[in-house]
């Protein structure tokens, strides 16, 4: 990956800083608090108790993979001993009428889950139920049946995959999905989507074992985004859609237009070739603007990534006034009094 | 720190970062300060993990540079956690370690001469720093104690008693016991100790000599094998719950270098920790400069204590003049330390006294000889035809006539050194000049309006400032070194502008 002689702006403490920017941060524990107050709550009902009901957290949340902020926590409500009659809707209507008893109109049912709202924390917690049937969990559906899934699989994947690339995989796809709402705001696709297409493309890219896998979080980031980049067209063509890793033969459910695919796209193949730019420049407050813009701010407003100073002092650092050898004494070499 | 040294320092450790990553190396830590930064990497030839951490003070402080996989191995150039040491302090001047490809090839270097048992290794005598210190508290500080001896050939092969360490850590010999410590004390000790509760005056120790090293890092076992019959001595000791200090001699490339060990019995085991010896007298010679070996033989007298006098008759002593008269009748003062070389405890003594002790408190080696001032010509006369160099720094004419008219008798030339002009000019005059050359002109000093008088002084104060009393000590020194080292020096003198601008 390092070619010798290419300038490098690694800015190693400027993109430890910008992880720590986006961390969850007081979110984590109105998250915690959140999700373990539902499934408390749930485990106490005894007829899902007779289901076999057995709460587990997943999505980017139990995957370390959320940003600030959070806005949702998903908590998948295994319940193995569930009728194979049952209804889906009827399971989903059961989970709405059990928790407005507790929580009135802060519940919502969606087509495939049951969303409690705590407006406090501006946050809900997504609570998905589902049956195992002939080894597979099934989750219900936008069409009323019942669906495949192996939410927990992800999370497996991903801890490997974070393994294999030395603790980088993680901190990486924060940046990505930093970057996907610095770059697109609000429009979709969602950060999953990238998520998605940054496990496929960490794939490709050399691991901790390899002479050529990237060292630092700044070529991480670069080579994930040009990696990720011609995954993310092949999406929007057509030509090759994004798979669910955890299920290899289904593809990834995607709400997004062919616009917004087409826009997501376009936007992580500038963003590759300026993290490149950044990246291989010697100007380090270049580079550092150029993160600055492909990271944009966090939920409070705050710049992502901090642009080191520029004053005098730093500049006659950098303009290597401090080299190995570069100075001689005006005295010559004075011996040591020792 | 303030923000521009902050701003200096981060860029610099972020153009570290830089290098290293492209020398392949990948950050492992990252913060605020340069102690928040470390990296690993690769060396080679067998692709040995290499770690690299800042310490406060980078760029200008080396980074720990460690192979983790030798932590634990003792060997030379290297602690125990497995931190190289790279270069030695002058091979820091020029801050090797911020260029990485030099970094790694100077470990590569370090690998092949550990691997070769550092044959061409100076023969650097530094084995306190293999070893762990002895550090004490004396009134809430931390101190490192030192053992202070004239002469090892003193010590060699005896047992000795030093004294306990002082707040500074000082420690001293204290004589020779008459015959082998018993392992335990008297009753009779053992009661007026226990009676007045005083803790122990000193310490017994055994000198002994090690040879030649082959390895850093001492046993405690191997060291108390290598006191021989004294060992069960030793043993007895510390069973008897005395401490004993062991002093040792050791060799490397044949060149000698002295350690202490502080043995201490604690539970069923030894702690040990390790102290500075320090031959006194070879170690202040060996400073005194490339004369010293050429002058020793040689005799001078310094006529006048006073500001200058006390500064040349000190920098003689320091640069190896053996034998040394210096002469005065004044009380020194306290006004008088501000430009003198005595310290503030000879206050109240003759001047020459003064500089005779305080040069004796620093090497007693060669003491100075203290004699009242000249008056008479004859005396002056004398002293030309008796020492090697007369130097007057009395800044007094009245003694200047005296020791022209004596030089002109005796046929031979003195030194004249002296401040003009209350600080205006220094000079070094050589009376007559050497060689008949010409007397140095003099300078154009202006009148100085003198302001300051004080009780017990018929004259006023001079301002003359302490740096050109210094200054022109130095070179009234530097050509009395000279002129008896037999060197060409100017024939006439020296002068020199000071302060040539007081108004």
């Amino acid at each position: 990956m390092r070619e010798e002689g290419v300038p490098m702006a690694i800015l190693s403490k400027q993109f430890k800083d910008a992880l720590s920017m986006i961390e969850p941060g007081v979110d984590a524990a109105h998250a915690a608090e959140a999700h373990t107050e539902v499934r408390d709550y749930l485990e106490r009902d005894a007829e899902l108790s007779d289901w076999g009901l057995h709460t587990v957290l997943i999505g980017s949340y139990k995957r370390e993979v959320s940003i600030r902020r959070v806005k949702d926590v998903d908590v998948f409500c295994e319940l193995e001993d569930l009728p194979e009659d049952a209804d889906p809707q009827e399971l989903l209507d059961k989970f709405v009428d059990l928790l407005t008893d507790e929580y009135d109109d802060r519940v919502c049912k969606n087509d495939r889950s049951v969303k409690v709202e705590f407006p406090d924390y501006d946050m809900h917690v997504d609570l998905v139920p589902a049956r195992y049937v002939s080894g597979v969990w099934e989750i219900p559906d936008k069409d009323g049946g019942w669906e495949a899934t192996h939410p927990i699989r992800f999370g497996e994947l991903t801890t490997s995959r974070n393994g294999d690339h030395d603790g980088h995989y993680v901190p990486i796809v924060k940046l990505m999905r930093q970057t996907r709402r610095a770059l697109l705001g609000d429009a979709k696709p969602g950060g999953l989507f990238i998520e998605v297409a940054a496990y496929h493309a960490f794939a490709d890219i050399p691991n901790a074992d390899s002479a050529d896998a990237p060292g630092s979080t700044a070529e991480y980031y670069t080579v994930a985004l040009e990696t990720m980049a011609p995954i993310l067209r092949a999406h929007a063509q057509g030509s090759e859609p994004l798979m669910n890793p955890a299920l290899p033969n289904q593809q990834l459910h995607v709400r997004a237009t062919q616009v917004e695919l087409d826009a997501v796209a376009e936007a992580w193949e500038q963003a590759a070739v300026d993290a490149r730019a950044a990246l291989e420049t010697d100007d380090e407050q270049q580079a550092a603007r150029t993160f600055l813009r492909l990271l944009g701010q966090n939920s409070d407003g705050d710049d992502v990534f901090t642009v080191p100073a520029a004053s005098a002092a730093a500049t006659q650092s950098a303009a290597a006034a401090v080299a190995a050898g570069h100075r001689k004494l005006p005295s010559g070499d004075s011996p040591n009094f020792a | 720190m303030n923000d521009a040294a902050t701003e200096f320092v981060e860029a610099a450790v972020r153009r570290y970062d830089e290098e290293l990553n492209r020398a392949g190396f990948r950050t492992t830590r990252c913060g605020e300060s340069p102690a928040d930064w470390s990296w690993v990497g690769h060396v080679e030839p067998e692709h040995e993990e290499l770690t690299v951490s800042l310490k406060e003070g980078f760029p200008f402080a080396a980074p720990r540079v460690a192979l983790p996989a030798r932590a634990g191995t003792a060997d030379w150039h290297q602690t125990a956690d497995g931190v190289l040491c790279l270069w030695d302090t002058h091979a820091q001047g020029d801050l090797p370690w911020l260029d990485a490809a030099e970094l790694l090839g100077r470990v590569q270097q370090w690998i092949r001469n550990a691997a070769d048992g550092w044959v061409a290794d100076a023969p650097q005598l530094d084995l306190e720093a293999y070893n762990s210190p002895r550090v004490i508290t004396r009134r809430g500080q931390s101190v490192l104690p030192i053992l202070i001896i004239d002469r090892w050939a003193d010590l060699a092969d005896h047992w000795f008693r030093a004294t306990m360490p002082t707040d500074t850590g000082l420690m001293e010999l204290k004589g020779y016991p008459r015959r082998t410590p018993p392992a335990t004390s008297s009753v009779r000790s053992r009661r007026r100790r226990r009676g007045r509760g005083r803790p122990d005056r000193f310490v017994n120790g055994i000198a002994v000599d090690l040879g030649e090293m082959t390895h850093p890092l001492i046993p405690t076992d191997d060291l108390l094998d290598a006191l021989g019959v004294q060992t069960p001595t030793v043993g007895g000791l510390l069973t008897a719950g005395r401490p004993v200090l062991v002093a040792a001699r050791y060799s490397r490339a044949g060149v000698h270098g002295l350690m202490g060990f502080w043995l201490e019995p604690q539970g069923d085991g030894v702690i040990r920790g390790c102290l500075p010896v320090v031959e006194r007298e070879a170690s202040q010679h060996r400073r005194a400069g490339w004369h010293a070996s050429s002058i020793a033989d040689r005799t001078v007298t310094v006529i006048g204590a006073g500001s200058i006098g006390s500064y040349v008759a000190d920098l003689l002593h320091r640069s190896g003049v053996h034998d040394l008269h210096v002469h005065d009748s004044d009380l020194l003062l306290p006004g008088n330390l501000v430009r003198h070389a005595a310290s503030a405890a000879q206050v109240g003594a003759m001047k020459a006294d003064a500089v005779r002790d305080t040069a004796a408190q620093r090497d007693p080696s060669w003491p100075i000889t203290a004699r009242p001032r000249i008056n008479s010509l004859a005396e002056a006369v004398e002293l030309l035809r008796d020492r090697d160099l007369v130097v007057d720094c009395t800044g007094d004419r009245r003694i200047w006539h005296l020791m022209r008219a004596a030089a002109d008798i005796a046929g031979k030339s003195f030194v004249h050194v002296a401040v003009m002009g209350h600080g205006q000019y220094g000079r070094v005059d050589i009376c007559p000049p050497l060689d008949g050359a010409e007397p140095l002109d003099e300078d154009p000093v202006v009148g100085v309006a003198l302001t300051e008088w004080e009780g017990g002084c018929g004259d006023p104060v001079s301002p003359t400032p302490p740096i050109a009393v210094l200054e022109t000590a130095a070179m009234g020194a530097r050509f009395a070194l000279r002129m008896l080292a037999g060197e060409q020096v100017p024939p006439a003198g020296e002068s020199r502008a000071l302060f040539p601008d007081v108004a």
